[in-house]
């Protein structure tokens, strides 16, 4: 297999490089490191950006991703770009061109993904910490498997200028570490609008969005997310998750998503519609590798993407090409139905108003939600292989419990708990109590 | 097994307050992720050998048509199909499929409209964006 090819751990997790200025700016003295789905360009001394992927291979970027620009500007070092599932599609850090991503704390254990060297990199010590991208779950999986802390805020919080798109309207950059401190402080310099980015959040919602300020929380656990295939440890270190947050003065109650629970097969038809559309310009003569043929004819398009994409990437991309065709039903547009009536329920859950449905106000709801954030701690690559092998939707529904806050936009935080990731998900743009929340139940652990 | 259990919310939505309401919880589940991923008996539409060859083409590859390719696109599709499940009609056919959901804001939100003026105030201000690449760098274009 690949990864008896890869050296040692390190070499599976990163691209070394150094960027920044000393300008004693808020985060002077951290080092991090770049999912490499995110752009660097010239500029930052010619690193190039591969999504891990054969397509991009030896695509340099001519501009910095506006989340690269902005961590420069406040003194952060670039350290590295790191390995992902490619393109950003896996939950695994095995689907990649250069490699499979090693866990660097649970040897023989997938890392998860598709941030996969995010996590493995702020789990091995590699820097203060990582950006990675969530599409359904691609922070807060591996986070988990690798034991850190993964946030990934609100939709349209975070401009995606410069992250190459997946799938757009799930696409969201966020923050991995050790220390919520860290994620605090970094998330307060990309938490930004930009006017390139035509899905950032414009400046007067920001201002207008509502803000949880009071100690004693009322927090909703949604009952679809307690599944008979949760794990024993899970469901323990889930217990005394729920009993620490009792202790702490917050009032815990069970609530009802029905939708829920066709959140995943309504995640993979727009995600793999959506990727089908964002993947078809790599065909090798406007965007990615291309062969010297000597005959240059319309078959050169066809030859170029089969031989570059990866086997998961053109999967998703025959998919959703299928689910958007006339032969196979209007998939489509219910799954955009579902999704919305998803993010209703959702927010008629919460006590704030959501910023973009602004007709609509809750009483007597919630402030945050919890949940597990994956059903097991990180199996090893054989069972997964074998589990992959034996029916592809197994590796699909690791995301089971990631992907309702994905399609929803909703902030949400993994945090480590005696190994095992928990999930907080907060209103619409309430991302301050999600962390606020975080910091105070990782500091009473 | 998945139609019966989504209707079925006998489960009183309360508050945890003790060890034992949380045991009580997390010691009933409500349903198994399982149920997404089995097949069903009578599929409608099983994706034949020339559909696949077809769609390998419109995605821009000149791959073979494998068993293990075909097998997981029926197995994709069967998960698809459960986004009606628990509904009368297995597979609608709508005339209008261009809806789109986005939390985008102006989806939401509509801007204020423009007047005849505004709309060539903004265009006499428009200006090309050297961070769009709209203005030629040669020193930074690779």
């Amino acid at each position: 297999m690949k990864r008896h090819i890869v050296k040692n751990v390190q070499d599976s997790i990163l691209n070394k490089c150094s960027y920044r200025k000393n300008n004693g700016g808020l985060l002077s003295g951290l080092k991090y490191t770049c999912k490499d789905n995110i752009v660097t360009g010239n500029l930052s001394g010619g690193i190039l950006t591969t999504a891990s992927s054969n397509v991009l291979k030896n695509y340099q970027s001519p501009f910095n991703a506006e989340v690269v620009k902005l961590l420069y500007d406040s003194g952060a070092e670039l350290s590295g770009k790191v390995n992902l599932d490619e393109f950003g599609m896996g939950s695994s850090g095995l689907n990649s061109a250069p490699g499979p991503t090693l866990n660097p704390i649970y040897p023989g254990k997938i890392a998860g993904g598709s941030s996969s060297g995010s996590a493995a990199s702020v789990a091995a010590d590699l820097c203060d910490f990582s950006i990675g991208s969530d599409t359904g779950g691609s922070i807060r999986l591996p986070a988990s498997y690798c034991n850190v802390i993964g946030f990934k805020p609100t939709y349209g919080r975070i401009s995606r200028w410069g992250l190459i798109p997946y799938a757009q309207t799930l696409d969201t950059i966020g923050i991995l570490s050790k220390k919520i401190d860290t994620i605090k402080h970094v998330y307060s310099v990309l938490n930004m609008y930009d006017e390139k980015d035509p899905t950032s959040l414009p400046e007067e919602l920001r201002k207008e969005t509502p803000e949880t300020n009071k100690e004693r929380l009322i927090i909703g656990i949604p009952e679809e997310f307690i599944l008979e295939d949760i794990s024993i440890d899970v469901k323990n270190t889930f217990k005394q998750f729920i009993l620490k947050l009792i202790n702490l003065g917050h009032v815990v109650k069970t609530i009802s998503i029905t939708s829920i629970k066709k959140a995943l097969p309504t995640y993979y038809t727009l995600a793999t519609a959506e990727a089908a559309s964002n993947l078809s310009r790599y065909d090798g003569t406007r965007y990615g590798s291309t062969n010297d043929y000597d005959k240059l004819d319309q078959n050169i398009i066809f030859r170029n993407r089969s031989e570059f994409f990866g086997k998961e990437v053109k999967r998703r991309i025959i998919l959703g090409n299928y689910t958007l065709s006339s032969s196979s039903g209007d998939h489509y547009l219910k799954s955009t139905l579902l999704r919305k009536q998803l993010a209703k329920e959702f927010s008629k859950n919460f006590n704030n108003k959501h910023v973009l449905f602004q007709d609509e106000q809750f009483q007597d709801k919630c402030d945050l939600l919890i949940s597990p954030t994956a059903m097991s701690k990180a199996p090893d690559y054989e069972t997964f292989e074998k589990r992959e092998s034996e029916n592809i939707l197994n590796s699909y529904i690791n995301d089971v419990l990631t992907v309702p806050a994905s399609l929803v936009g909703l902030p949400t935080i993994s945090i480590p708990i005696n190994g095992i990731g928990i999930q907080i998900m907060g209103q619409f743009g309430d991302d301050k109590l999600v962390l606020h929340t975080a910091e105070d139940v990782i500091n009473n652990f | 097994m998945f139609k019966r259990s989504l209707h079925k919310s006998t489960r009183l939505l309360r508050q945890i307050k003790t060890k034992e309401d949380i045991d009580k919880l997390l010691n009933n589940p409500t349903w198994s992720v399982k149920e997404l991923s089995s097949s069903k008996q009578n599929s409608n539409s099983e994706i034949t050998h020339k559909t696949v060859a077809k769609m390998i083409k419109l995605s821009g590859f000149n791959d073979e048509v494998t068993p293990e390719l075909t097998k997981s696109l029926n197995l994709q599709m069967n998960f698809i199909e459960k986004l009606y499940d628990g509904e009368e009609e297995e597979v609608h056919k709508h005339s209008n499929n261009d809806s789109i959901f986005r939390l985008i804001a102006s989806d939401h939100i509509p801007d204020k409209p423009l007047t005849l003026k505004q709309l060539q105030e903004e265009i006499k201000n428009l200006k090309p964006s050297k961070e769009k690449g709209e203005i030629r760098d040669d020193k930074n274009t690779p």
